[in-house]
């Protein structure tokens, strides 16, 4: 099954916040990836649009993962293709700078502090060095800048890790179980930032489990079965019990 | 495509050679950083050079005046296990938390990796072979009988060795990061490949300790292959790394 929507974020819809940016369009085409004989992933078709916040739900192991190290261009699709503003993504593509990528793994060097990790992200993507302190702040990591990045909790680590997003200000938003880790207040940052994100024309796909950023966040719910992609749509015109039904 | 759309500096790839060596120098940079808190990489091949070459000198009597003809091949053979080592650590700090898929999602060229590694791989080695080569001249008493001005062509042909070594075997501990056998696997793909660095290198030095300086040959033959191993390390590194 296929899908095809790119609605524009809540807020930005609303008219309360105007979209900033260029727009961007995400698109998958029969998008499929294997791994041997196994197929993860296979005949994913979807579109999305800035604004739009799509929630991947499904079963462990349904291609959730899979879908979004494809979309990072961290790895390569074996069937089909996915474009951004009609750039066709693959590892080492040059759009992948334009793509923002929170995973399983933290990207992040244990033996330097939160502050040198997000410095040589500033480096080596060209960002101004003097955003990394303020960004460091606005995610709440303020006082543990300077603390060495194997010594962050799994919640800092989360954190520390969308703050590299924000300075790289991407115009797409992959994000893998972002909410694991975070507290409460956690949680309602997170949920912030997305919406902020979607209301600035950004794209955001993430998969989560949690109900609370599923039901304040998402637009566009994308249902995936055993790789296949079953359902995508807008996540509020149905109960969150319905999306979450296939979720684990 | 794109087209003209305009994008931010920080959204465009870094593929120019003077982005590529600004690349470079910051994970050189970095890997200073992390190695003067961990001190790992140096330690290991320091610590492996200095026990290697110790126990090479209480194996052989050195007063047999024929021990000294295995010197070259003792220091060059301390050096090559000792660059193994490091090989093996290179890229440990890239493979904790999948930095290295990190670094290939940034706008920074792959090689500016290959070239910052190489960088560090030098500078480790290097020092590693300052102390070596002192404690090879002592042990063996090199030093009564080798000519004046030996001992600097003798660096210089470790330095060219060297480079020769790092550039291919650089190559091939990023591609067999993710293996579980590397620590075997890199040394039994490159020591083959460094054969004629070796050869080279025995030959150079064994000529120059007993007084024939006529090893431009030798020199060339290292630069050589110093070449065709970066061009060819160059060329294939972005396309290993991919989805490494």
């Amino acid at each position: 099954m296929t899908g095809d929507s790119s609605p524009s974020g809540a807020l930005a819809e609303s008219g309360l916040v105007a979209p900033r940016g260029p727009r961007v369009s995400l698109v998958t085409q029969g998008l499929g990836r294997a791994f041997g004989r196994r197929h993860a992933l296979r005949d994913v078709t979807f579109t999305a649009g800035g604004g739009d916040v799509v929630a991947l739900v499904g079963h462990n192991g349904a291609g959730k993962s899979t879908l979004l190290q494809v979309l990072s261009t961290r790895i390569a699709p074996t069937q089909g293709r996915a474009l951004l503003d009609d750039e066709l993504l693959s590892p080492g593509c040059p759009a992948r700078v334009r793509l923002g990528y929170v995973s399983h793994q933290s990207f992040l060097y244990g033996a330097l502090t939160a502050r040198e990790n997000l410095a040589l992200s500033a480096r080596l993507g060209g960002f101004p060095e003097d955003a990394v302190v303020p960004t460091l702040e606005r995610v709440g990591l303020g006082r543990a800048k300077d603390r060495l990045a194997r010594e962050l909790s799994r919640g800092m680590t989360q954190r520390l890790m969308i703050a590299r997003l924000l300075l790289q200000d991407a115009r797409v938003w992959l994000l893998d179980e972002p909410s694991t880790g975070l507290d409460a207040v956690g949680l309602t940052w997170l949920q912030g930032e997305v919406e902020s994100a979607a209301a600035m024309g950004r794209v955001v796909l993430f998969s989560s489990h949690d109900r609370g950023l599923l039901e304040r966040s998402a637009t566009q719910g994308l249902r995936l079965d055993g790789g296949r992609l079953t359902d995508f749509g807008p996540f509020r015109a149905r109960a969150t019990d319905e999306w979450l039904r296939s979720s684990a | 495509m794109t087209g003209g759309r305009s994008q931010p500096p920080g959204q465009r790839a870094n593929t120019g050679p003077a982005s590529v060596l600004r690349g470079a120098l910051l994970m050189f940079q970095k890997d200073l950083h992390i190695e003067r808190r961990s001190k790992e990489l140096l330690f290991t091949v320091v610590a492996f050079a200095v026990i290697a070459t110790v126990l090479f000198a209480l194996s052989f009597n050195l007063d047999d005046d024929r021990t000294r003809a295995y010197t070259p091949g003792i220091l060059w053979v301390t050096v090559l296990f000792s660059g193994s080592l490091a090989l093996g650590r290179l890229y440990d700090a890239e493979r904790d938390n999948d930095c290295l898929g990190g670094l290939l999602l940034s706008a920074m060229d792959p090689r500016s990796l290959y070239l910052g590694k190489l960088l560090t791989l030098l500078v480790a080695m290097g020092l590693m072979e300052a102390l070596t080569v002192p404690l090879v001249v002592l042990f063996f008493d090199v030093g009564r009988v080798a000519p004046p001005g030996a001992l600097g062509v003798v660096f210089l042909a470790l330095g060219l060795g060297t480079l020769g070594f790092a550039a291919i075997g650089n190559l091939f501990a990023a591609m067999l990061l993710s293996s579980r056998l590397r620590e075997i696997l890199v040394p039994v793909i490159v020591f083959p490949l460094v054969t004629p660095v070796l050869i080279a290198g025995v030959q150079c030095t064994r000529a120059v300790l007993s007084g024939d300086f006529e090893i431009s040959h030798w020199l060339w033959l290292l630069g050589a292959f110093d070449a065709i191993y970066l061009t060819i390390a160059l060329a294939l590194f972005p396309l290993m790394l991919r989805e490494s």
